[in-house]
């Protein structure tokens, strides 16, 4: 093997806190040859992100480079001076960042940034760089390249601004790019979209690549070695299939295990790690995993174990890498989930139908075009009594309005809301109120969920006051509660800051059942949270549901998710359903190609070999959507029937709905009436 | 941006609509008897005089048809008669504004030249002495009683250095350049009089100087609290990771983003420099709108005060108007915004 | 994000609060100094009879204009008055105005901009709309119309200078007050079932108080500052009852003798600067950003 383009060797970093300075990566080494695809991962605090701006030295004010040593081409990274690093930036290595829409300076031209690095490393002159940024854009599939390089970064969609970024960091060619999460701000189509470019850029030109993500799946679909890393250090590293299919650490192979697999049975419980990940004030002694690992012995406690390479290219840090099980054995809690009800056609207890909501925009100034968002346009959903309702789609999409419109913090244009059997659409004061006791919500970022002035015990009675029940009740009901939820009493008198995220949703969803709620609904309720969180929620669901037997409503971005949690699912695009069904048939086999491009674009550890379908363009804005099918603009299938009429929602025997023309796995399209 | 333009003109009715209404609310809300607080107290011994005020007023009728006559007479530029001058406000405003807009002028600029780079710069090196130097000297600066400052100024560098000229926008024997603008230093310019904008320009200097003291400090401020707020910011660790260093970045990527909420800032630091003037031309002797309104204060002289308060807030929305306008002419996420 | 930030430090219990004072001073010497120098001069003018023999109001014309000495720490004035005496007495009026300003126009400007902000659509527009109104005109302007109006003395100048100054406080808390709405746990009051004024009162306008409450102590030096400037203009306290603008415009008639004007002043100066100081630590201290570079 020749020399390796870039080599870390017992890198540290600190971070300064108000109590001083902490370690938040201690020694890691690895190394990237030249043209290959490395992903890093690791969860919120593990140190990744830091480990990829310390290489061109463009760490955040407040962390400082500790020692170890950084080697580009063998050239020591560490010791050069800012003239010299200013050279290799944006020639040698050139860095793809997480947010788009902050990466950007707003007030210039998106060609004239993407031109920087030719300009300030002399590759071109103003004019020449014209044409090489329409070049670039073409490469990265900007459509339109020369208008779009006139145009300002607000003028462009997070999905096509990453597409500038990426061409920003391959305009001069370097030889390593380094990507920092560069599609967790991303819709998942988008995602899909944005994977499949770097795939092809990396083929094509041949740079290396360092790539970041919390998601292990993410990173099987391009990476071709993988490091995983806990608090600060990597505790393995490999090729991206032998880690996936033999994990050797028993951290990597719970990541893998939290995820809810294609083939999984559905509605098992998930396996979990237990706890949170460390906090780097306070790392706990010898290996910092130890307190969550089930292999744990007195050994790890005390002694950090070095990461050791084997003879297979693989290398890991664990006292006890030959005890760790392989993934898929091991205890799978027994007990399945209830199974859902609703097969008995019960009577439902949510019936949305033909829900319509605008939100006007206001006009900035006199005679200005008063703008409208569609945010729903004929939405109609069903739930059974005792069913899971998982609600798909991407940003946009109106799920979060619908669920703030059945929660009736929204109020509705037209359409109705039926709650057992009655309508709850347009009541007002105290009939509301009674509804309320009923249903209970769960946001998605438990940082703003929970009044910050309010003991745990006052934000969980706030409900049980509101309907005057007797204070010993409330007393009693606070301590079962977080009892249910796995919190101690002891937690009540404390404040929600004292608390991490993970706890903090454990205590949201403690309030929302404290009034014994016969429908619960739930708002992206685990997309702020780290990976090995989500799974510890998800299983809290299932066991409280078992419990108490509530309805939900459980709204994801996440087709996994739903797939391993809901019994139905509908599918929403741009303010409409698209598909509504049992949720594992749908999976298996959708009919709507949106349904079908969402799935495949949703990565999994289990089918990394698989072509996805990528969808084509952009998603359509909500302020003018196009006319007959709204997603006739990205759709593989779509003619001009699809432009001018509305495929209706059609039900079949099967109780799966589709609204599409032209539905896939269907021989002939539903109704024969050729387009006009 | 041209319609951009017009949309945002048109703000400017119901703005100009509050201001009206505002100042007859406060016309009408005198204890006293408007008329007699109009006329003074001489005159208001007359049932004859008071019968024709009234009469012009409307003060008979219902307040909202009183409102329209109020807005008719300002529109046909009857500001009233000043009790003291006794003449119409209208001329004596008419007189004395651009003395004012001349000096405020030379304030502003006098303050941006200044307090940009010292912001700038200051945000750069955060912490520093040169940084502590700027937040001492601009927090004594926005501290400041500017009329007390005015006194001391005047008292230094006329009385005991001689370094100043007196009072007035010219030396005593000068005559005034013909009138175009009312503004001596550009009148002077299209006359080809150079030796006349120098003489206004040295009669300028101190009464500016001390008007921007406020303004200084507070364009100063924003300036280096923008800056460290855009130092943070993701787009200038992309600049630095094109190969972009540091003085590059500084200038092509973080300055113009924070001179956003600056702009902002000039024009409400235009709004101090106007109701400072009323002190600084006082003392000053600057025969702007300022000692107009502090003569009319002074002399119960109502119907001036309301006069002044009037041009002022118009000069003050006209000037957020601009401010708008720089806005949107930098920032490409307000023209997307309003068009 | 610095609502946030002040959501963070509003809910700590009332003995951090002293704790966390103690280390905003240890960072920030400054703010510790100019504590200091607000509470000296808290002390003298609330016991101006103790620390003075002299009558604030009686002339005494065999000492006209006697320059400072050990007897009359900063002179005598035209009518041969102690200026350390009328100084001190002369804070009683500026400090007493300025704090019924911020008072009277907090409290105003916040229920206003709670009702704007809570209340119906429509009445935030009207609301608003008289809020911009107010705001068209430069605080001392308007303040000067008002005064003129209602005819120079203390209180009315505390009056017009109130009437022009609660407008920011009705825009700053309509905007926390709907900030505040749009997060989570407002929502989550609203479904558990709660009356809308008991989540204006007992949610809302809590975690938007402390942002309230900063402002409001910081602004007294502004409203020092723009008291004494009304008073000097002849519109706030009349002589010869001391007031410190007052006494400024009176001294400007004999600049040569400089320490009658240039003491009450330097008083002005001193507290406003010393007021900016704890403001702006304070604001630094709240910018979570700033707070960890340090």
């Amino acid at each position: 093997m020749s020399a390796p383009l870039l080599e870390i060797e017992d890198l540290r970093i600190s971070v300064a806190t108000d109590t001083g300075s902490r370690p938040i990566v201690r020694g890691l080494g690895l190394r990237v040859s030249a043209g290959e695809v490395l992903g890093i991962v690791g969860e919120s605090g593990s140190g990744k992100s830091m480990t990829a701006l310390a290489i061109p030295a463009l760490l955040p004010p407040g962390a400082s480079f500790a020692g170890g040593s950084i080697r580009f081409h063998g050239e020591e990274l560490t010791r050069a001076g800012p003239r010299r690093l200013a050279e290799i930036r944006g020639l040698g290595i050139g860095m793809i960042f997480q947010n788009p829409m902050t990466s950007f300076n707003p007030l210039k031209r998106v060609g004239a940034q993407v031109a920087e690095p030719l300009l300030l490393h002399g590759k071109a002159d103003r004019r020449t760089a014209r044409a090489r940024v329409e070049d670039i854009f073409r490469q990265v599939s900007i459509p339109d390249p020369a208008a779009r390089a006139r145009a300002y970064p607000n003028e462009f969609s997070g999905g096509m601004l990453q597409r500038a970024m990426i061409a920003t960091a391959l305009v001069n060619s370097p030889e390593l790019v380094i990507a920092d999460e560069p599609t967790t701000a991303l819709d998942v189509t988008v995602q899909a979209q944005v994977l499949d470019l770097l795939g092809r850029l990396n083929r094509e030109t041949g740079a290396a690549m360092i790539f970041i993500s919390h998601d292990l799946a993410v990173v099987s679909r391009i990476c071709d070695r993988v490091a995983v890393m806990y608090a600060g250090r990597i505790v393995e590293q490999g090729p991206v299939r032998a880690i996936l299919d033999r994990p050797r650490h028993p951290y990597s192979r719970a990541l893998i295990a939290a995820m809810p697999a294609a083939n999984a049975a559905a509605n098992a419980r998930l396996q979990t790690i237990g706890g949170e990940p460390p906090d780097f004030g306070a790392l706990p002694s010898g290996c910092p995993f130890h307190p969550r690992c089930p292999l744990a012995s007195e050994r790890c406690r005390v002694e950090d174990p070095p990461l050791v390479a084997d003879s297979e290219g693989r290398a890991v840090a664990c006292w006890h890498a030959d005890a760790v099980p392989p993934v898929g054995t091991g205890p799978v809690a027994a007990t399945a989930a209830p199974s859902d009800v609703s097969a008995t056609a019960a009577e439902p207890i949510l019936r949305v139908s033909d829900l319509v909501r605008h939100f006007r925009l206001p006009a900035a100034l006199p005679f200005g075009r008063r703008r409208e968002v569609h945010a729903l346009d004929g939405v109609s959903v069903t739930l059974a009594r005792g069913d899971t309702l998982g609600i798909a789609g991407e940003t946009g999409c109106g799920k979060s309005t619908l669920a703030r419109c059945i929660l009736r913090l929204v109020d509705t244009d037209s359409g109705s809301i039926q709650f057992m059997g009655e309508d709850i659409t347009g009541i007002a004061g105290r009939s509301l109120r009674a509804v309320r006791r009923h249903i209970q919500p769960i946001f998605q970022n438990p940082y703003a969920a929970l009044n910050p002035r309010a003991r745990i015990e006052d934000i969980i009675a706030e409900p049980l006051r509101a309907f005057r029940l007797p204070a010993v009740e409330i007393d009693r009901r606070i301590d079962a509660v977080l009892d249910m939820v796995g919190m101690s009493p002891r937690h009540r008198k404390r404040l929600p800051h004292e608390f991490s995220g993970g706890q903090r949703q454990r205590i949201s969803i403690a309030r929302a059942i404290a009034l014994r709620p016969a429908l619960v609904v739930a708002d992206e309720p685990i997309a702020s949270l780290d990976v090995s969180i989500q799974a510890q929620i998800i299983n809290l669901f299932t066991d409280l549901r078992r419990e108490i037997g509530f309805s939900m409503i459980f709204i994801s971005h996440d087709l996994r998710v739903i797939r391993h949690f809901c019994s139905h699912v509908a599918v929403m695009f741009l303010g409409q359903v698209v598909e509504h069904g049992p949720a594992a048939e749908v999976c298996a086999r959708p009919r709507h190609p949106y349904t079908a491009a969402l799935l495949s674009a949703v990565p999994e550890l289990d089918k990394a070999d698989g072509k996805p379908v990528i969808l084509a363009g952009e998603p359509p804005s909500p302020l003018a959507p196009p006319s007959g099918c709204r997603f006739r603009t990205r759709c593989f299938r779509a003619t001009e029937r699809c432009a001018e009429f509305v495929p209706p929602l059609v039900r079949d025997a099967g109780g799966r709905a589709t609204a599409c023309f032209y539905p896939l796995e269907t021989p002939a399209p539903l109704a024969a009436v050729p387009a006009s | 941006m041209w319609t951009f333009t017009f949309r945002r003109l048109l703000l400017l009715i119901p703005t100009l609509i509050g201001i009206t209404l505002i100042t007859f609310a406060v016309t009408r809300s005198i204890p006293t008897d408007p008329v007699a607080a109009t006329i003074g107290e001489q005159a208001a011994e007359h049932p004859e005089i008071v019968a024709v005020y009234r009469a012009k007023w409307g003060l008979d009728e219902p307040l909202p048809v009183q409102y329209l006559t109020y807005l008719r007479n300002l529109v046909r530029g009857d500001f009233g008669d000043s009790i003291y001058t006794h003449r119409p406000v209208a001329a004596d405003l008419a007189d004395y504004l651009p003395a004012t807009i001349e000096l405020a002028t030379v304030a502003i600029i006098i303050s941006i030249l200044i307090s940009l780079p010292l912001g700038v710069l200051a945000a750069r090196f955060r912490g520093g002495p040169f940084d502590g130097l700027v937040r001492t000297v601009t927090t004594i600066g926005v501290s400041m009683p500017i009329f007390w400052l005015a006194l001391v100024a005047i008292n230094i560098f006329y009385f005991h250095l001689h370094l100043v000229p007196g009072q007035g926008r010219l030396d005593s024997g000068l005559a005034p350049p013909p009138t175009v603008t009312g503004l001596y230093t550009i009148d002077g310019l299209i006359a080809g009089d150079f030796g006349l904008v120098a003489n206004a320009l040295y009669h300028l200097a101190l009464p500016a100087f001390v008007l921007a003291t406020w303004s200084i400090g507070l364009i100063t401020r924003v300036t280096r609290a923008s800056m460290l707020a855009v130092l943070g910011q993701d787009f200038l660790r992309t600049a630095r990771s094109k190969g972009a260093r540091e003085p590059y970045v500084l200038v092509h990527h973080a300055v113009e983003n924070a001179i956003l909420p600056v702009i902002t800032v000039m024009g409400l630091a235009f709004g101090d420099l106007l109701a400072g003037s009323v002190m600084t031309e006082t003392i000053f002797g600057w025969p702007g709108i300022g000692r107009y309104a502090y003569s009319a204060a002074s002399h119960a002289d109502f119907p001036a005060v309301m006069g002044v308060t009037l041009v002022v807030a118009i000069s003050y929305t006209i000037v957020n108007l601009a401010v708008d306008l720089a806005y949107a002419l930098i920032d490409p996420r307000i023209r997307a915004a309003m068009s | 994000m610095s609502l946030e930030r002040t959501l963070e430090a509003g809910h700590r219990p009332l003995s951090r609060a002293a704790g966390d004072l103690l280390a905003l001073c240890r960072r920030h010497p400054a703010v510790a100094v100019s504590l200091v120098v607000i509470l000296v001069w808290v002390v003298l003018i609330a016991g101006a009879n103790i620390f003075s023999p002299f009558n604030p109001l009686q002339p005494a014309m065999k000492v006209r204009l006697n320059a400072p000495s050990l007897e009359h720490l900063f002179g005598t004035d035209q009518l041969g008055r102690d200026v350390f005496t009328r100084v001190l007495y002369g804070g009683r009026s500026t400090l007493a105005a300025a704090l019924a300003v911020v008072a009277a126009g907090s409290l105003i400007g916040t229920l206003i901009g709670a009702i704007a902000g809570f209340g119906p659509r429509w009445l935030d527009e009207v609301l608003m709309r008289v809020t911009d109104m107010v705001l068209a005109f430069p605080i001392i302007i308007l303040a000067m119309a008002v005064a003129a109006a209602l005819g120079a003395g203390l209180g009315n100048g505390v009056i017009a200078l109130a009437a022009a100054w609660w407008p920011q406080y009705a825009r700053v808390t309509r905007g926390l007050v709907l900030e505040l709405k749009s997060l989570d746990f407002v929502a989550a009051s609203r479904t558990s079932g709660r009356h809308p004024a008991g989540i204006l009162v007992r949610v809302i306008l809590p975690n938007a108080l402390p942002t309230l409450m900063v402002m409001a102590a910081v602004d007294i030096g502004r409203a020092i500052l723009n008291f004494a400037m009304l008073s000097f203009l002849g519109l706030g306290a009349r002589p010869p009852a001391p007031e410190w603008g007052a006494m400024i415009a009176e001294g400007a008639q004999v600049m040569d003798q400089w320490w009658v004007a240039t003491c009450p002043a330097l008083a002005v100066l001193t507290l406003v600067i010393a007021f900016n100081m704890i403001g702006d630590g304070i604001r630094d201290w709240m910018d979570p950003l700033m707070r960890r570079r340090r």
